[in-house]
This record gives structure tokens, C-alpha cells and sequence, in this order.
């Protein structure tokens, strides 16, 4: 989804990612500006640690969710919608191809989004293309990121938050400040979530139960004209809470019936 | 741009002695990341006992209880006394009969000019699901007067008397599909009897009228779109080719395959969905 772009844009946008190393580069040579803006870092030791903080958020995301279940146990809510893989992938089948741009000089396209749901958490994953004109570089940028849910005015709105960030950059440049600029851009979109757009779930929460207007003649022993008002009972689904499942989410409300109109 | 390489120049001087990232050992990170795996293994399979059974079809598959419809029926039963209007319509002639008085025959006649009558929807419930239906029940009541005029022994007269209706009958709905794939209660063809009494006192003519009218379910009570929570269109934040920042698109949903099942106190509405960009958007 855009996000991905987003996410150098609102990070640090990749113009500038891809400025500030390639200048530093001139300047002081390669080491100095990785260590500067947070490159040279340890290959392994950097793996581990996403590693070990994508195990970390799935546990957290999976033991609410086994939580609530467990509390919830029992519970008939007036609704329940089951939402299949392919459904949230029809929605984000719509980002495919879209291009945008994140800087003057730096446009991108989305590739590929994938969703996949499984037991206590949904998870996307999601490939683009960014360039920039005026350094003639190029990164694409392989994400995998973990998805919520979240009910938001009435409505029900996909949050990404990336886990797992794989740049692969191409430049006019050597191949070791590709490599830099790999690095950079791998710390610097580490905490891109809070900035992505949500895209909404095609459900309402907020509608109204309408019983139409009637009239019609009646010719008997008396002769009648009888008719209906129309009637609109304003109601709301309290979302209650959103599970994931193997394959599929399933998304719990109850109906709070509003003013009659 | 300048700006730039002065904070660049300046920081790569000045932090060249920083050392890299701080991050855990590598031990460190191995150690805690089989720690929350083998964690959230377990946790994963408490998850899986509370999974419920998802339906056969479907992408999207709506569950309703019948006690929301319920809820719902009973808020609407209880809105209003005035749910309902009936009006008299001009009937000639809509009481003769001869007299003879002496040898002199006459013709009494009555007939009504209008009137109009409210009635409250007393009670509009649903009382069970089978395989394929919706039971319930509909009660209408009202009060109202009548303007009746006629002639009495050749006498010219004119009443309102005051007339009553009253209506309770078991009813049915088939659930269906409708336009754009949308869930509806229909009611099923069947003739109730709306029982209408009146007492006439005219000089002195006085008549007691009562007559069951029949009326069709499906004039009284239309197809009814059922709640189902789902939208027919929805808006995405999308990037726009040559622009920087993301514009709200509009999408409109179809709903392909829909299947209606009934079966305990529940209605359950499965759907296929495709996405459509707006035309115009």
C-alpha cells in the first residue's frame, strides 16, 4: 500500500535518505557517515533483533487476543462477521499499481501486497519501487508488516505497522554505498507505522432499519385508502472485538438501536 | 541543499568516534526471539480452541442473531400510536333497507362520507427461524370517527359515529436477495383480516356493524432491507501518479454470490466482494 512510500517520506523521505550518505560519501568517506546516520551496523546482530522484536509483537498482538477470547467465552453478540483472507485482499488488491510520489524528485509504485491472517494476528506483505530522479537511485523496498484492526468513528480501519524491512538499492554509485544506503534506510523505517494511512473495511456501523412507505386501496364493503408511514430506526454495531483466525477474522458487535425517525 | 552538507559535513566530523547502533548481543536476540516463539506457539494454540467454525462460503460472511431483530422490531413496534392511517372513502348506499309505515314504503339508506382513523402498530415481533422462514406476528389497533349521512323513514340525517379496527395475525417472511445483492425480509402472500366494528345511531336507526375486511400481507408490509453491516461503497486513501500525499477514492463494492442460510436464532448472509473504482473517481 502507499504506506510503504510513505513511510520514507514521513520518515525521513527518501530524497533525503538518499542525499544525506551519497554526500557524506564525499565529503568523509564511507565509514564515517554510516556510523553517522546509523549505517554500518551489524547485519546479523540487526536480523536478530527485528527477529526477536517481530516474535515479540506477534506474542503481545496473539496473547490479547487469547485474552479476550477467554473472557469472552460464552457471549452471543448480536453480530458477527467472518472476514476471509481474499476479501481483505480485494481491498488491498486496489493499491497494486498505484503510483505516487514522495518527494519532488522521488516517485514510487506498489507492486505486490499479500495479506495473510493467522492465528492471533493478520499480516501483510508488500513490495514497491522508489526512484529518485535527481541522485539516480533507485531501492525497492520488501516489507512485511503486522495488521490491525481498529474500530475509528464508526468504522473499521486497517493499521500496518512494519516488522521486517528489506531494502535493495541501485544507484549510479558504488556498490558499498548501496550497501550504506541499505543499512540507513533500514533503521530510518523502522517506526513508519504511526504515519500510514488507514484504509477502511467496506462495512457500516452506523445505518438505519427502515420499514418503506405503503398505500393502497381497499375495495370491499367500505371503500379504504390505507397508508404506512414510513419508518427509519437509526442504529449502530458496537464493535466489541476482532479476532484473527486461521484464514480469516471475525469481527464481534452488538446493535444498539438509536432514535426512530 | 548547502544547508544540507554543512549538517552532514559537521555530523560526519563530529560523530566519527560514535560507535554503531546499540542493539542486544547477537546472543542476546537469539535467546529472546526462541523465547517468544515458543511462546507464542503456545498461545497460538490456546487461540486455535476458540476458533470458531467459519462457514462454508463466503468472503465476507455476516452472522445476525434473531434477538437484534428482535430489538429492532420492538423499538419500531414502539415508537409511535400513529403508525398507520385509514381513511374512510366516500360508499354510497353503504346500508339500505325498506320500511313500511302504514302502507307507505320508503327506503332507509345510509351512506359514508369520509373519516379518517390512526393506528398504532401495537406489536410487530419475530418468533422463530426455520429453514427458510421468518415467523411472526403484527397487531394494529385504532379509533377513529366516521361522517355518515343518509335518509331515515324520508327523514334526512347525518351521525359520526365511531369506528374501531383491530388486526392481529401470524405472519411470514421468506428472506431473499434483492437489488445489489441486498438481504430483505419478504413477506409471504397471505390475506388478513382487518376487523372493522361500528354502531350507528341515526334518528332512530341504530345498526351495529362488524365485518372482517381482508386485506393482502403484502399491501400492508413491504420487503424490508435486513441490517447486514455491509457497504455498498467505501473510501481509500490512495496515492496519485505525479502528485505527492494520497486522495480518498471512492470504491463501490458488489456483492457477488450472496447465500442466505437460516438455521437456529441466527441469519447467516455470505458474500463474494469486488472493488470497483467510482466513476468519475
Amino acid at each position: 500500500m502507499k504506506m510503504r512510500f510513505n513511510s520514507l517520506l514521513n520518515i525521513s523521505n527518501i530524497g533525503l535518505i538518499l542525499i544525506l550518505p551519497l554526500s557524506g560519501l564525499s565529503v568523509s568517506g564511507c565509514a564515517i557517515v554510516s556510523k553517522s546516520f546509523g549505517s554500518g551496523i551489524d547485519q546479523e546482530r540487526f536480523d536478530a533483533a527485528r527477529t526477536s522484536k517481530m516474535y515479540e509483537a506477534l506474542l503481545a498482538s496473539a496473547t490479547k487476543q487469547a485474552e479476550r477470547l477467554e473472557k469472552n467465552q460464552g457471549r452471543t453478540p448480536d453480530v458477527r462477521l467472518f472476514v476471509r483472507e481474499a476479501a481483505l485482499q480485494e481491498i488491498t488488491n486496489a493499491y497494486v499499481g498505484a503510483q505516487g510520489k514522495a518527494d519532488e524528485n522521488t516517485s514510487y509504485r506498489i507492486n505486490k501486497i499479500d495479506v495473510g491472517m493467522q492465528y492471533g494476528r493478520l499480516l501483510a506483505h508488500a513490495e514497491l519501487d522508489a526512484v529518485n530522479s535527481k541522485y539516480k537511485a533507485g531501492c525497492r523496498l520488501i516489507m512485511d508488516c503486522l495488521m490491525t484492526i481498529e474500530s475509528e468513528n464508526g468504522s473499521l480501519k486497517l493499521r500496518l505497522e512494519p516488522f521486517n524491512i528489506t531494502p535493495i538499492v541501485s544507484s549510479i554509485y558504488s556498490k558499498k554505498a548501496e550497501r550504506v544506503l541499505e543499512d540507513i534506510i533500514k533503521v530510518n523505517v523502522a517506526n513508519i507505522g504511526k504515519s500510514l494511512p488507514q484504509p477502511a473495511l467496506p462495512l457500516e456501523f452506523s445505518n438505519s432499519f427502515t420499514a418503506p412507505e405503503g398505500k393502497f386501496l381497499v375495495q370491499n364493503k367500505v371503500n379504504l385508502e390505507i397508508t404506512n408511514k414510513p419508518i427509519k430506526l437509526d442504529y449502530k454495531l458496537k464493535v466489541l472485538a476482532v479476532n484473527f483466525f486461521d484464514g480469516y477474522a471475525v469481527i464481534e458487535a452488538d446493535m444498539e438501536a438509536g432514535a426512530v425517525k | 541543499m548547502k544547508k544540507i552538507l554543512i549538517i552532514i559535513t559537521f555530523s560526519a566530523l563530529t560523530l566519527s568516534s560514535c560507535r554503531t547502533i546499540e542493539y542486544p548481543t547477537l546472543e542476546e536476540c537469539r535467546r529472546d526471539a526462541k523465547n517468544y516463539s515458543d511462546k507464542l506457539a503456545k498461545v497460538e494454540k490456546k487461540i486455535q480452541a476458540y476458533a470458531p467454525a467459519i462457514p462454508e462460503s463466503g468472503e465476507i460472511v455476516v452472522e445476525l442473531q434473531k434477538k437484534a431483530l428482535d430489538e429492532l422490531a420492538l423499538r419500531l413496534s414502539n415508537s409511535s400510536d400513529e403508525d398507520i392511517s385509514i381513511t374512510f372513502l366516500e360508499k354510497k348506499g353503504f346500508l339500505e333497507d325498506n320500511g313500511n309505515l302504514a302502507g307507505l314504503k320508503y327506503k332507509n339508506f345510509l351512506d359514508i362520507n369520509g373519516g379518517n382513523l390512526k393506528l398504532d402498530l401495537k406489536k410487530f415481533k419475530f418468533d422463530k427461524l426455520d429453514s427458510d422462514r421468518l415467523y411472526g406476528m403484527i397487531e394494529i389497533e385504532g379509533k377513529g370517527r366516521l361522517s355518515v349521512s343518509g335518509k331515515y323513514a324520508g327523514i334526512p340525517a347525518s351521525a359520526s359515529p365511531e369506528v374501531e379496527v383491530y388486526l392481529c395475525e401470524p405472519i411470514a417472511f421468506k428472506i431473499k436477495t434483492g437489488e445489489n445483492a441486498v438481504a430483505q425480509l419478504v413477506p409471504e402472500r397471505k390475506t388478513l383480516l382487518l376487523k372493522v366494528k361500528l354502531y350507528i345511531k341515526m334518528l332512530e336507526w341504530r345498526i351495529p356493524w362488524y365485518e372482517e375486511i381482508p386485506l393482502e400481507l403484502t399491501d400492508v408490509v413491504k420487503p424490508i432491507n435486513i441490517p447486514l453491516a455491509l457497504s455498498s461503497s467505501t473510501l481509500l486513501p490512495l496515492p496519485v501518479a505525479g502528485m505527492e500525499g494520497v486522495k480518498n477514492t471512492e470504491f463501490r463494492v458488489s456483492f457477488l454470490n450472496p447465500k442466505i442460510t437460516l438455521r437456529g436464532g441466527e441469519i447467516r448472509y455470505g458474500t463474494d466482494i469486488e472493488l470497483k473504482r467510482a466513476a468519475g473517481d
